[in-house]
């Protein structure tokens, strides 16, 4: 018999092969974390028209992200921390944030070789998932590491997330992910993105702003609530919106849904030829923390 | 079967999670072992799930479906340890064949050795459909719902998986493969 023959019954042995228990010491070592870890918090129903939150989904050919939020707040730009938080802001949300971090002179910790829910000391870390450009940010211990490894999580209910990738194209309808991404793609510069951002149909983004980061100029977007996908959500609340090129091997990657926030904006900016997406997502009890961590981005060379 | 352990765990019960932990962990270990091929990449993967799992159990809305909510968890667990070991990692290493198979399955061991070698040539997540399908036996749209994505996705990564693999395959039985590939 050639190792080819009857290649499914073969395969069914050699994956029978293996290890088919958790050690004991593992058992107690998730038991550990989970004493010292919170659950998130769902708010209200899974899913109701003036609720608030971000939904996102893993999608087909390409390393597909979705993301999408629902939500009123805004955040001010990165460049324009001192100002976050739209007309309806609490005090709190609008409170002065603390002086962005000077910049550590100290090399950044890489962000993907950290372990999974891991709380972030203070500190500047790198994303160094594109091959463009190295993204550092200074974080504080309100962050964590999670999945993926792309984006920052806040560690408790207080939900805000920052992601960083290079997306390359943008679903054709979040609500019938079966469509796939557009083709042809969209083109390359931050202008393409902007504007097949804003034709999605089902949500509705903002007018663009220019903002700058490090130098660098780009645009900002604002969800505009309320979204029309109610019933596109899988379990974890995941739609489909754009996808991600450079920023995962995976194609399945997802952002699990922090149905509270409150917020969601896109920054987009071409460093040297490669156009960085920002995302920020947040309920306004996270914005200050938020905006420090995005007024800290620097762009660096790989 | 585990609905009121969930329903607990989701109100903060911690000792109903350790529960649904331990009666879930040893078939996750299972899948992650699978389609990561290491050991301690799969227990990495597993714990991290878990986690994970604990974190966002409030957003699980059915509580009979924790398993399949799990597993997909679970497997992007896997691609982020993928990830890693693809970072970090110069190579990989073959694991000893601890042969539980029957004669009938291989004719050799160099069989045995072929199929791990051209198992471990394909994506992570054509393995993860592979695990799902073959060594689960789920029916392609059970593998959809549990990996999160299509099932036309699922059915293509099924075929180019199997291609892949009979690729390596008739590759390896024209070439043997060298001392040094079989010790990488």
């Amino acid at each position: 018999m050639t190792a080819h023959n009857d290649l499914d019954r073969q395969l069914n042995s050699f994956l029978r092969e293996g290890p088919t228990e958790l050690p004991y010491q593992s058992f107690d070592a998730v038991r550990d974390r989970t004493e010292q870890t919170g659950q998130r918090v769902v708010i209200g129903p899974w899913r109701l028209p003036e609720m608030n939150k971000i939904v996102t989904i893993g999608l087909g050919t390409a390393a597909v992200v979705v993301l999408l939020i629902l939500g009123y707040q805004y955040l001010g730009s990165p460049s324009n921390t001192g100002n976050p938080g739209g007309p309806t802001a609490t005090p709190e949300a609008t409170a002065t944030p603390e002086p962005t971090p000077e910049p550590s002179t100290a090399d950044p910790t890489d962000f993907a070789a950290i372990p999974m829910g891991t709380r972030l000391e203070e500190g500047d870390y790198v994303f160094t998932h594109m091959d463009g450009v190295r993204v550092v940010f200074t974080a504080s211990p309100v962050w964590e590491r999670n999945i993926p490894d792309w984006m920052v999580w806040t560690i408790d209910d207080d939900k805000a997330t920052m992601g960083v990738f290079e997306a390359d194209n943008v679903a054709v309808d979040p609500c019938q992910p079966e469509l796939g991404v557009q083709d042809p793609a969209v083109g390359p510069t931050v202008d393409d993105l902007v504007t097949a951002l804003r034709a999605v149909p089902g949500l509705t983004f903002s007018a663009p702003t220019d903002v700058t980061q490090d130098g660098y100029s780009g645009v900002r977007l604002d969800y505009v609530p309320p979204d029309q996908l109610d019933n596109c959500l899988d379990d974890m609340g995941h739609a489909v919106l754009m996808t991600v090129n450079g920023a995962v091997a995976s194609e399945d990657d997802y952002f699990p849904a922090p149905n509270g926030s409150d917020a969601f904006s896109v920054y987009i900016y071409d460093v040297d030829g490669t156009r960085v997406v920002i995302t920020a997502a947040y309920t306004l009890n996270r914005t200050d923390s938020l905006n420090e961590m995005l007024a800290s981005i620097r762009f660096e060379q790989p | 079967m585990h609905a009121a352990l969930v329903e607990q765990a989701k109100r903060g019960d911690r000792e109903a999670f350790d529960s649904l932990a331990r009666l879930t962990g040893d078939r996750c270990m299972a899948i992650a072992f699978r389609i990561l091929r290491d050991f301690d990449l799969a227990d990495d993967a597993v714990q991290s799930a878990l986690l994970t799992a604990w974190r966002e159990l409030r957003a699980l809305r059915d509580p009979d479906r924790f398993e399949p909510w799990l597993h997909r968890i679970l497997t992007n667990a896997c691609y982020a340890e993928a990830r890693r070991r693809k970072r970090w990692s110069e190579g990989i290493r073959l694991l000893p064949a601890e042969s539980v198979h029957g004669p009938d399955d291989y004719a050799t061991v160099d069989n045995r050795d072929q199929i791990e070698r051209a198992f471990r040539r394909l994506t992570v997540q054509q393995r993860a459909v592979l695990v799902f399908h073959h060594y689960l036996g789920l029916p392609l749209p059970e593998v959809a719902v549990r990996i999160g994505i299509p099932l036309g996705t699922v059915k293509s990564r099924l075929h180019h998986a199997k291609r892949a693999l009979r690729a390596s395959l008739d590759a390896e039985a024209r070439t043997p493969p060298t001392s040094q590939e079989r010790m990488a």
